[in-house]
């Protein structure tokens, strides 16, 4: 039988591995390359590039190079916010419709994209186990719902692959962690890769890893810190309009990453772009400091996910006994101090960050291969499952948590004279009104004209080993089973495609910059009066030329937002923040030391 | 009785009924309901043996998961996986004491006990003030703002009002978790004398409140952490 491969398909970058001679390794590609970039060049829509080719000719051809398609797979267009919009590719899809992207003139499906850096993998697998590779476990991040699971086990599919298995992302690099240690552990796993956030709290015991809990953000990672970073770049620029001109963009964007990486182990950096618009070079230096305070608000987000992860594993911080990062954005400096901060210890740093979760899929793949026989893993179900129920509330029918594959049994009935069909609203997520969740999808179950509720239709929702739903329905009365299909995304017709594309091309950028404007005076306009409450009551300790610096910027501010430029009010908000930087040093300290903050 | 031999799953031998004499692993047939007690080596009693059910649950799950079974037949593995869906819903309801509680009771008396439409007289108290404390916190909530900038965190964090709430939502948790303690100990009590069989429908009864009020305990707890974490954050 033919060997199953391991498979960490990631937004940025993705890993292939294998379990041989009993131990779990990284295939590496004809070119000696450990780690293929996600990326898909449509330049020519008949030979697509991938992986490093692809990435080399990004910057040269931006409109046709697809990177991080991960965001998008298996959501729906209205599921999309203008702040995700990729700068140098279009996304389309409206409302119900599922998101497609474009490229090379053409509208790709997200698992089509996919597709093809799996099966670049899969022919690398080949060439190094020199077999055919046929099936294979392929990893998505924890907190990733039924549709976007249901998008990779397709997109394995797509690229002639038997999916053995869906595994989560943070669970498969702690068996990378834990397989050769016999100690019982609770570990907590906090993995920030490209595009996403998950932490996990896993109990390893006798070698059965038993995830406790489970949450994160499938919209987070190192693309939102480089896109920070971007944006700080633009504010650079002074008066060069880069407004539309895609490979600047994808030049900055370039610039940005590599500024990120490197501060990881410098305190500043000088980024040079020559040429970036006409005439105009860029040339800036960028502290550590500085890329902190641009990542900081977002950062932050994964320390509440990680008190959420403690809180519903019922477990203090304290009885973690070890933590361990796992993907490229751990690499922050940053990144460590929050993790140490909620955690209070040192992470273990054995793992490797970028590699642990194509060893975990590996050897999960061998677990199911019946290799390796004295390990187990049990994982949960990330989100809730629940039903619209009457007055537009969601009925939780499995929580979060709950170890899979779990089922649980609904009884519906009709609610008027004569009703032909009961229609079922499936969910996921956390929040009371059905509408805050997200629609899993809706059926309906066709019943016989009868007096109002003398029908009963049982139904069965199991969440299976992938995390993935199936339904199954019985008419009660009659015994017979009903045929389920849950419907996620709306049809859409091959010409209002072309319609979307065409239009996607000539107005997206656009559009994106409106966004971006308004969204900037939002939140400018709250940093303007925080700034004034914090004056109000620490005002008086600082020095004359602090109070004068912040009381320029401040105006500053408030001028750009009127005037309606982008790049001009990001510069003035960049330099009220470093004007207030002792401010806010100053009243952190005293919240800390707690108690004797002023009153107001 | 089925009068069927079939394949368990966990040993290999052939056995009839609903478990496997050999490993004390259920069988694979198409099961109505599941006895989860039974199904866990476990006496029906209100009291139980957390650190036992932690370990049947693991030596199970190394037997049941689908994971063992790869090899099988397509309806063989289908039957596994409603086996191990089984099986995770069971350690489920006997780890959580409430959920466990009432099962016990549905069992013995046939009949799924109805859940409180009241508030338990004896959390009367408890309720209203986490009820209260919860609306000062939303209000407190609602008004404050994502923090976007290093000054606006700051200005959240000095807050005097945030912590105030935070301490008192402490204290209400710190009650809610005695009212735990005393129910679990008096489920104790009561379990000392389930075998007294003049004393089972007193008994049954009061389980069935002590439910109850585990039932509102977790509401109110759930609310209360739920605060304090948005606060937290």
């Amino acid at each position: 039988m033919s060997k199953i491969v391991g498979i960490d398909l990631g937004t940025t970058n993705s890993v292939v591995a294998v379990i041989d001679m009993g131990l779990p390794v990284v295939i590496p590609d004809a070119g000696g390359l450990r780690l293929t970039p996600s990326v898909v060049g449509y330049n020519d829509p008949e030979k697509p590039l991938v992986g490093v080719a692809a990435l080399r000719q990004a910057a040269l051809h931006p409109a046709d190079t697809v990177t991080s398609v991960k965001r998008f797979m298996g959501r729906r267009g209205k599921e999309i916010a203008g702040d995700e919009m990729p700068r140098t590719y279009a996304v389309i899809g409206r409302g119900d419709q599922a998101a497609k992207v474009v490229a090379g003139g053409n509208a790709w499906r997200p698992e089509e994209v996919s597709a093809r850096v799996l099966a670049k993998l899969k022919a690398d697998a080949e060439g190094y186990l020199e077999q055919e590779v046929t099936r294979a476990v392929i990893t998505v991040p924890a907190y990733f719902n039924d549709a976007q699971r249901a998008a990779t086990k397709a997109a394995g599919e797509l690229a002639g692959l038997t999916v053995e298995r869906i595994v989560n992302e943070p669970t498969a690099a702690c068996l990378a962690y834990g397989l050769d240690r016999v100690e019982n552990a609770t570990v907590a796993v906090y993995d920030l890769g490209g595009g996403t956030f998950d932490i996990s709290i896993v109990e390893i015991r006798d070698k059965v890893f038993k995830v406790l809990s489970t949450t994160g953000n499938t919209r987070l990672g190192g693309d939102d810190f480089d896109r920070a970073v971007m944006n700080w770049l633009l504010a650079q620029c002074g008066t060069a309009d880069l407004a539309g001109d895609l490979v600047a963009s994808a030049r900055l964007k370039e610039a940005a990453e590599k500024a990120k990486i490197e501060l990881s182990d410098r305190t500043e950096t000088d980024i040079n772009i020559p040429f970036l618009k006409g005439d105009f070079s860029l040339s800036a230096r960028l502290t550590r400091a500085t890329f902190e305070s641009l990542i900081a608000a977002r950062l932050d987000e994964t320390r509440s996910a990680c008190l959420q992860a403690l809180h519903d594993a019922h477990l203090k911080a304290a009885q973690v006994d070890t933590v361990i990062l796992v993907g490229g954005s751990t690499r922050i400096p940053l990144v460590r101090g929050l993790v140490e901060s909620v955690f209070g210890r040192t992470p273990d740093q054995s793992v490797n960050p970028d590699e642990a979760v194509a060893l975990g899929a590996a050897i999960q793949a061998s677990i199911l291969q019946g290799g390796i026989t004295d390990t187990l893993l049990l994982d949960v179900t990330p989100l809730s499952l629940g039903i619209e129920t009457f007055g537009g509330l969601m009925n939780v029918i499995i929580p979060r948590n709950t170890t899979i594959p779990t089922k649980a049994g609904e009884l519906f009935t009709t609610a008027v004279d004569n009703q032909t069909a009961v229609n079922i609203h499936v969910l996921q997520g956390e929040r009371e009104m059905a509408s805050d969740n997200w629609t899993l999808g809706r059926f309906s179950l066709p019943v016989a004209p009868a007096p109002a509720g003398s029908h009963r239709v049982g139904v069965q929702f199991t969440i299976d080993t992938d995390g993935i739903l199936k339904v199954l329905a019985r008419d009660v009365n009659t015994g017979h089973e009903l045929n389920v299909q849950v419907k996620a995304v709306a049809d859409v017709s091959d010409a209002e495609v072309e319609q979307m594309v065409r239009e996607s091309v000539a107005h997206a950028q656009a559009d994106i910059l409106k966004r971006q404007l308004v969204e900037a005076q939002i939140s400018a306009d709250e940093m303007l009066r925080a700034t004034q409450k914090a004056l109000e009551r620490y005002g008086d300790r600082l020095e004359a030329g602090e109070r004068k610096a912040i009381d320029s910027a401040w105006n500053r501010v408030r001028a750009a937002i009127d005037a309606d430029d982008l790049s001009s009010l990001k510069a003035a908000k960049q330099d009220l923040d470093e004007a207030t930087q002792r401010l806010a040093d100053l009243m952190f300290s005293d919240a800390v030391q707690g108690g004797d903050a002023p009153r107001r | 009785m089925n009068e069927i031999k079939v394949k368990c799953l966990g040993c290999g031998s052939l056995e009839k009924g609903d478990f496997c004499g050999g490993c004390h692993t259920i069988l694979p047939i198409d099961h109505d309901e599941v006895d989860f007690f039974q199904l866990f080596d476990l006496e029906p009693r209100p009291a139980l043996d957390r650190e036992l059910l932690d370990q049947r649950f693991l030596e199970l799950s190394r037997k049941l998961h689908p994971d063992r079974h790869t090899a099988e037949g397509s309806d063989l593995r289908l039957k596994v996986l409603s086996i191990s869906a089984e099986l995770n819903h069971g350690y489920r309801i006997l780890a959580d004491t409430k959920e466990r509680v009432r099962y016990l009771v549905g069992k013995v008396t046939d009949q799924e006990p109805a859940e409180a439409k009241q508030v338990p007289p004896e959390m009367m108290e408890l309720f209203f003030e986490v009820h209260d404390l919860m609306g000062e916190a939303d209000a407190y909530l609602k008004q404050r703002k994502p923090a976007a900038s290093r000054i606006e965190a700051a200005l959240s964090m000095s807050d005097s009002g945030r912590r105030e709430l935070r301490e008192r939502i402490n204290a209400l948790r710190q009650r809610g978790n005695e009212t735990v303690a005393r129910v679990e100990q008096e489920i104790t009590q009561l379990d000392a004398a389930w075998d007294d069989s003049a004393e089972r429908p007193r008994i049954l009864e009061r389980l069935s409140r002590l439910a109850d009020v585990l039932s509102y305990m977790g509401r109110l707890r759930g609310s209360l952490d739920d605060k304090e974490l948005k606060l937290e954050m």
